[in-house]
């Protein structure tokens, strides 16, 4: 008997877990030696690359810190007890992420024995680190100063940078939608990095080069981004910034260090700006303006050297599964999915409530919820807009309030999801491709460059009945000529 | 005015519904009612119910207007088959903003949201949740219940409803303001006050086989008797309505004051604490407590019989809906009927819940009792006629489930089998003794032409009679033209509805408010499936691709023609042969729905299963469903919208729908409903299924989202299944071939035009009677003789009589002999014409010549 099984219209292993560092992942991986042995003199950065590593890696690593010897193959297969005959990869894969940072150079054969040394500059960084000698001042200098009295609390701070980053989202969801909500606009520096990095551009501007800073609107990649989860936009907006430095010139490697700098303070405390980075200036006027950290207003045309690291700064580094201190993981899942696709969305955020709305229905708010409907129109529109199922799928389920989890798994409902990728299906319904079409008048031709086409596999549709042959356009020439041969041929036979 | 159109009615196409012959002529129903205006209430509405009557010569009844609009929707999103929006919804879709509101300072721990419409949003996993929905049943009418997140709407019906089970306005209010987030707001509690302000105050008694209106005050009693409707109505037509108000003696009107003193300590101060709260809540909505019966003097005014519904509908129109008690206890008029439940008999919470609702003061209430099918509304009825324990009048759907009812009533209760009797057509005895109970169909009753000598007899002694309590089952049907007379020709003191959907797709749901009363009790679907007293049901929606051949004939025929050519997709026929083989295999039983009886015939001789619609003779139809109950051989039956309601087959785990009608969501609910009460559904991980079969692209589609409506409020959930895994490794797959599936095609597009209704038409055009004419026969397996089927006509081209249909003849490669050959023949023939075109001048002188010659003849 054939068992039916039902196939979901989403693909299978669609549902991986993003890490939140991913675009510093890709950033890093497409660096060189160079740039890495630059980085490395931060003591802070070893501290904070050390935190990225998986588990096993980042023990593998703190096995080797204090070792005189290279890490050999035989020890690692040891420690991780996998089988000495074991093939190499095995081994290799463990430590993958650790050599993909320049932690261990790529593997040596010496005298038989196989061995990853490892990098000096950051074995020394790290050793460092940990025990509080490195001179770099990478983990900031505290500020001395006379005015401990008025200073900020941690609430004030973490308020102070919600705010800052939550307005310049803000600013983006505005400008892509009809509905106006009250925003501010951000400093010319951030539209600036917004524009480069792809997140908003001016629809009047094809070529992108000259944009009109106010009028700026949204881009599809813009609305992506909104969907993500925090940490990941926080990283792939200071890649971003890291890009257009490079564009101007600065050594990226000092700027990246600076934010594993700014990842290792202490929220409430207050730095020296002079002191923790004397090369990095103008980076701190721009971390400002996103809200990584908190300084007094300006006196006297002096910008005041003291600085307070806000949460988004000092979560940075924290690594890939703890959330940020500031949102509370409470805080954060507060949407209600039922089966009749209503969304209860415990917020007030204004911000929160505009992403919502790209892609729900909203009916009703109150104060503390927001009621609204996952409905066929606004999903679509939302799709218009480049918001693909899988993102608001993952936004769903990221963001869904603890009861959803007191449900048998799984967490979104599979009608609601498959629903979501069956509207997603909807738009794509119908597919255009170039194609040459070959008409025939001869069966024997026709079969022969038949043949010949699926050779190539250039074959998009054939039509024996009246010998119609549709091919890709990239093998036209080739199947020309052909058929140009093959009827020579006959009639010279 | 109380028929306000429900926003649904908006769309007409949406109204249609399939539950009575109205629902033929929705459109004409709108057309009445934008005529009469807004505000002819009354004589609108009255001139649609008689409408029926009037245009009884169009045999055609097909909702045209609907497909009309559902074709220009298919045609508006060709790829998509499905409308962007409803209606309805595109009017809500601006924001209301609330937000400005303040919250309560310990928000947290209460559960409700209320806007200034009434709207509730009811948080189900709080603390105080249960109670809150235990209270929100009672004053408000449930819109969604999925899992967490509850909303409720409260209307007038459902206040009246409230005010009817002993809640007063006051309470309402203030469990409502302790219960929610936000302050409640001023708006709303003058709203629910007003309301409420005047329910009550009239009594609709019947009294030694007369009836009264009553109250205690002459002020309330006044406005309805100087109504000229009503004034039309009373029996003593006197110059002065006001003589009729009779005054009565305190003696005769003074029932024992049963009531003990009313709960104390009802009113905590504000600042109380939970603790108090909840007993608040509780005493609110607590079942058991008594009402105080005033010893004041009451005012009668008596009204005619059978002018009832009118007086009802009037009062409830003047803000003065009249209540309908019946004291039993106290009635000696009437003879007791000596009936009892078994001893062994359970009734389950919320069946003892909902009864306490109807007799919550001692007496009983007429009103509607709302359970999913299969969760036990034959018990609740027989409980409650226990309850009263007075003649019994009982009305079902159709005769089967008569002998259902009069079965459950001797299994249920003590009741003899000489008092207990059935009225139908097979069956016309009378009980003996003075009380007892009879059971008989809508139809039966309603039938207003000829009958014969016994049954005009019956009808006689069912009308002189006064009935202690009046039992509806299915009583969504009853708004229909012909069933409201079962209501009218009757003295009844109480009456109980029972149903399974309270959800129409015309406004008609509001007229059961004034023919039977408000809603008593809902139960909630998803707590009755957790709890086990329902099956689990997996619902799937499973997309059919129609075929090329199939969808071409659909873009192109007319309206009626494509429900054929969407229900006969070859794709969806194995399918359903598919998922039938599948379940079989399993061990399930499984029930085929169509609502296309051409379509549903040929489902099942194909795939070589039993059948019944309307057109099956009675007794074919108990061996065909006796048979599936017991007979391990028989696992599947295909079944009209005869099986909607009330067959009872317990047997079924499985559900397959190939047709339905329109959107009605109704249907939906109550199909699904067959396979509720599985009984295997206490088995450890049973699942019953249910499969709606759509052929995509199709305005099928829409239709199948708007059924769903109710199902996915009571928060199930469809999965769309876009394909069916091992469908082509299937052997003995029908419709295998293009040319078969081509020929089917044939088939189809040659049907008769009736053949294309969704109806069962041999129901509807005979009146409920049983089709006489030549019926087509059961396939082999069933036991019923075959017969001839009566010869088709039919209009098609030429070439389709002949067979050449599919063939076309086209020389694509012409070889240069023939074409030579052919150059020569064509040359030749013009020069052939060439010669001819003397020819009418030769024939013309060979004429001449002849006629001179017979001339000559003539002239000889």
């Amino acid at each position: 008997m054939v068992q039916p099984s039902f196939s979901h219209p989403r693909k299978p292993n669609a549902e991986e877990v993003i890490s939140p560092t991913a675009p510093l992942d890709a950033f890093l991986d497409n660096q060189h030696q160079s740039f890495f042995e630059e980085l490395y003199k931060s003591e802070a950065v070893c501290l904070c690359i050390l935190r990225f590593l998986p588990p096993i890696c980042r023990h593998v690593v703190l096995h080797t810190l204090w070792s005189y010897n290279p890490l050999r193959t035989v020890d690692l297969k040891a420690l991780c007890q996998i089988d000495v005959s074991a093939p190499l990869n095995l081994a290799e894969d463990i430590v993958r992420s650790a050599i993909d940072r320049k932690i261990f150079h790529p593997i040596q054969h010496k005298k038989g024995k196989m061995e990853w040394p490892m990098n000096d500059t950051f074995k020394k960084g790290l050793r460092n680190a940990l025990t509080g000698l490195g001179k770099s001042n990478s983990f900031g200098v505290p500020y001395v100063g006379e005015d401990g009295i008025d200073a900020p609390d941690p609430e004030e701070l973490i308020q102070y940078g919600e705010d800052t980053w939550e307005s310049i989202l803000k600013y983006m969801v505005s400008s892509g939608l009809s509905s106006s909500i009250a925003t501010v606009k951000p400093k010319p520096q951030v539209l600036r990095l917004l524009h480069a990095s792809g997140l908003m551009a001016d629809n009047n501007d094809m070529s992108g080069r000259r944009p009109n800073l106010d009028r700026l609107t949204i881009t599809s990649k813009g609305f992506q981004f909104l969907l993500e989860d925090r940490q990941t936009q926080l990283w792939q907006i200071l890649m971003c910034y890291l890009a257009l430095k490079e564009a101007d010139s600065e050594r990226s490697a000092e700027t990246l260090s600076v934010f594993f700098s700014l990842g290792c303070m202490q929220l409430g405390d207050s730095y020296s700006a002079s002191g923790s980075f004397p090369l990095a200036h103008s980076a701190l006027d721009d971390l400002e303006s996103y809200g990584f950290i908190y300084r007094r207003p300006v006196v006297n045309g002096v910008p005041s050297d003291q600085f307070f690291p806000t949460h988004l700064a000092t979560s940075l580094c924290s690594g890939n599964t703890i959330t940020s201190a500031s949102q509370s993981a409470d805080e954060k899942r507060f949407l209600v999915l039922e089966t009749n696709y209503k969304i209860y969305a415990y917020t007030s955020n204004e911000l929160e409530i505009a992403i919502l709305n790209l892609f729900v229905d909203i009916r009703i708010r109150y104060r503390n919820l927001v009621v609204g409907k996952l409905d066929r129109k606004n999903v679509k529109s939302a799709m218009e807009k480049g918001i693909s199922a899988y993102q608001i799928i993952s936004y769903l389920a990221s963001h869904a309030h603890p009861q959803m989890y007191n449900s048998p798994p799984p967490l979104l409902h599979p009608t609601i999801v498959d629903q979501l990728h069956l509207w997603d299906k909807e738009r794509n319904r119908l597919k255009h491709e170039d194609a040459v079409m070959f008409e025939f008048h001869s069966k024997e031709l026709f079969d022969d460059t038949e043949a010949e086409a699926r050779r190539y596999d250039g074959v998009l549709v054939s039509v024996p009945n009246s010998k119609l042959l549709f091919i890709d356009p990239s093998i036209k020439d080739g199947i020309r000529d052909f058929v140009m041969g093959q009827q020579k041929q006959l009639r010279g036979a | 005015m109380s028929r306000s159109p429900s926003p649904a009615s908006s769309l007409d196409f949406y109204q249609s519904d399939a539950s009575s012959e109205e629902e033929y002529r929705p459109r004409r129903r709108t057309a009445d009612k934008r005529g009469g205006g807004s505000g002819g209430s009354a004589t609108a509405a009255a001139s649609a119910w008689t409408a029926p009557k009037t245009s009884g010569t169009t045999k055609i009844r097909i909702n045209l207007g609907a497909l009309r609009n559902a074709q220009a929707a298919a045609a508006a999103h060709p790829a998509e088959g499905e409308i962007d929006e409803d209606v309805e919804e595109i009017e809500g879709s601006r924001i209301v903003d609330l937000s400005d509101q303040g919250l309560v300072k310990d928000h947290h721990i209460r559960p409700l949201w209320v806007d200034d419409d009434g709207n509730i949003i009811l948080e189900a996993f709080a603390t105080l949740a249960s109670r809150a929905q235990d209270f929100l049943i009672a004053i408000a009418e449930p819109v969604s219940r999925p899992s967490l997140i509850h909303e409720y709407r409260i209307t007038k019906p459902s206040l009246h409803a409230a005010m009817s089970v002993g809640l007063e306005t006051r309470d309402i209010i203030q469990v409502l303001s302790r219960l929610s987030k936000i302050p409640l707001s001023p708006k709303l509690e003058r709203r629910i006050i007003n309301w409420t302000s005047s329910y009550g105050k009239i009594r609709l008694v019947l009294h030694k086989n007369k009836y009264y209106l009553e109250s205690t005050d002459p002020e309330f009693l006044q406005p309805l008797v100087s109504d000229s409707v009503i004034a039309s109505c009373g029996v003593e037509k006197l110059g002065d309505a006001g003589q009729q108000i009779t005054g009565l003696d305190a003696l005769e009107e003074a029932t024992m004051a049963r009531g003990e003193a009313l709960f104390e300590g009802r009113q905590p101060g504000e600042g109380e604490q939970d603790g108090v709260r909840d007993d608040v809540i509780g005493a609110v909505i607590g079942i058991h407590r008594t009402d105080e019966l005033d010893d004041e003097k009451s005012f009668r005014f008596q009204v005619e019989a059978d002018k009832m519904e009118v007086v009802r509908r009037r009062a409830k129109e003047m803000d003065f809906p009249a209540l309908e008690e019946y004291d039993f206890r106290n009635d000696t008029t009437n003879a007791n009927l000596d009936i009892q439940l078994k001893p062994m008999t359970v009734i389950r919470p919320y069946q003892e819940t909902s009864l306490a609702k109807m007799f919550g003061n001692g007496r009983a209430r007429s009103g509607i009792i709302v359970l999913p099918c299969g969760a036990g509304k034959t018990l609740v009825g027989i409980t409650a006629a226990c309850t009263i324990k007075k003649s019994t009048l009982v009305l079902c759907t159709s005769a089967v489930s008569v002998a259902q009812w009069k079965q459950q009533f001797l299994h249920f209760s003590n009741v003899s089998e000489r008092q207990i009797c059935a009225f139908t057509q097979s069956e016309k005895e009378m009980f003996t003794g003075p009380a007892g109970i009879v059971i008989s169909t809508y139809p039966m009753i309603a039938h207003t032409g000829k009958r014969a000598h016994d049954a005009e007899k019956m009808m006689q002694f069912l009308r002189s009679r006064e009935w202690g309590f009046l039992l509806l089952d299915e009583v969504h049907v009853v708004p229909a033209n012909m069933f409201r007379k079962c209501l009218n020709g009757f003295k009844v003191h109480a009456k109980l509805g029972l149903t399974a959907t309270l959800v129409r797709e015309d406004d008609k749901i509001g007229d059961l408010g004034y023919l039977i009363g408000p809603k008593l009790y809902e139960a909630n679907w998803m707590d009755l499936a957790k709890n086990g007293h329902i099956a689990t049901v997996q619902c799937a929606e499973v997309w059919c691709p129609m075929t090329p051949e199939f969808y071409r004939e659909y873009l192109r025929t007319a309206s009626r023609k494509r429900i054929l050519l969407h229900a006969m997709n070859p794709n969806k026929i194995q399918a359903c042969q598919f998922l039938i083989n599948y379940h079989e295999s399993r061990g399930d039983k499984v029930i085929v729905f169509s609502d296309n009886v051409y379509a549903l015939e040929a489902y099942a001789k194909k795939l070589g299963k039993s059948f019944i619609h309307g057109g099956t003779a009675e007794g074919e139809r108990l061996r065909i469903l006796s048979r599936f109950q017991h007979d391990p051989q028989l696992n599947t039956i295909f079944l009209s919208k005869v099986g909607d309601t009330s067959i009872d087959l317990p047997e079924a785990t499985c559900l397959i729908q190939i047709s339905s009608h329109f959107g009605s969501r109704r249907q939906e609910a109550q199909r699904l409903g067959r396979i509720l009460r599985a009984k295997r559904r206490n088995d450890e991980g049973f699942n019953a299924f249910f499969y709606s079969l759509v052929s995509k692209d199709t305005q099928e589609m829409y239709y199948s989202s708007k059924r769903q409506g109710f199902l996915i409020d009571q928060g199930y959930a469809f999965k769309v299944i876009t394909e069916l895994h091992g469908i082509d490794t299937m052997p003995d797959l029908v419709f295998p071939t293009k040319a078969s599936q081509i020929s089917l095609l044939e088939e189809v597009l040659n049907a008769g035009d009736n053949a294309a209704e969704t109806q069962d038409h041999y129901m509807k055009l005979n009146h409920g009677r049983h089709q006489r004419g030549p019926r087509s026969a059961q396939p082999e397996q069933s036991t019923s003789a075959g017969m001839v089927p009566a010869a088709s006509r039919f209009t098609a081209p030429l070439e389709h009589l002949s067979g050449g249909q599919n063939l076309s003849y086209v020389e694509r490669n012409k070889s240069v002999n023939k074409e030579l050959s052919r150059e020569d023949r064509a040359s030749k023939k013009q020069k052939v014409n060439g010669v001819s075109g003397s020819g009418p001048g030769l024939i013309q002188k060979m004429r001449t010549k002849d006629a001179a010659a017979r001339k000559r003849a003539g002239g000889q």
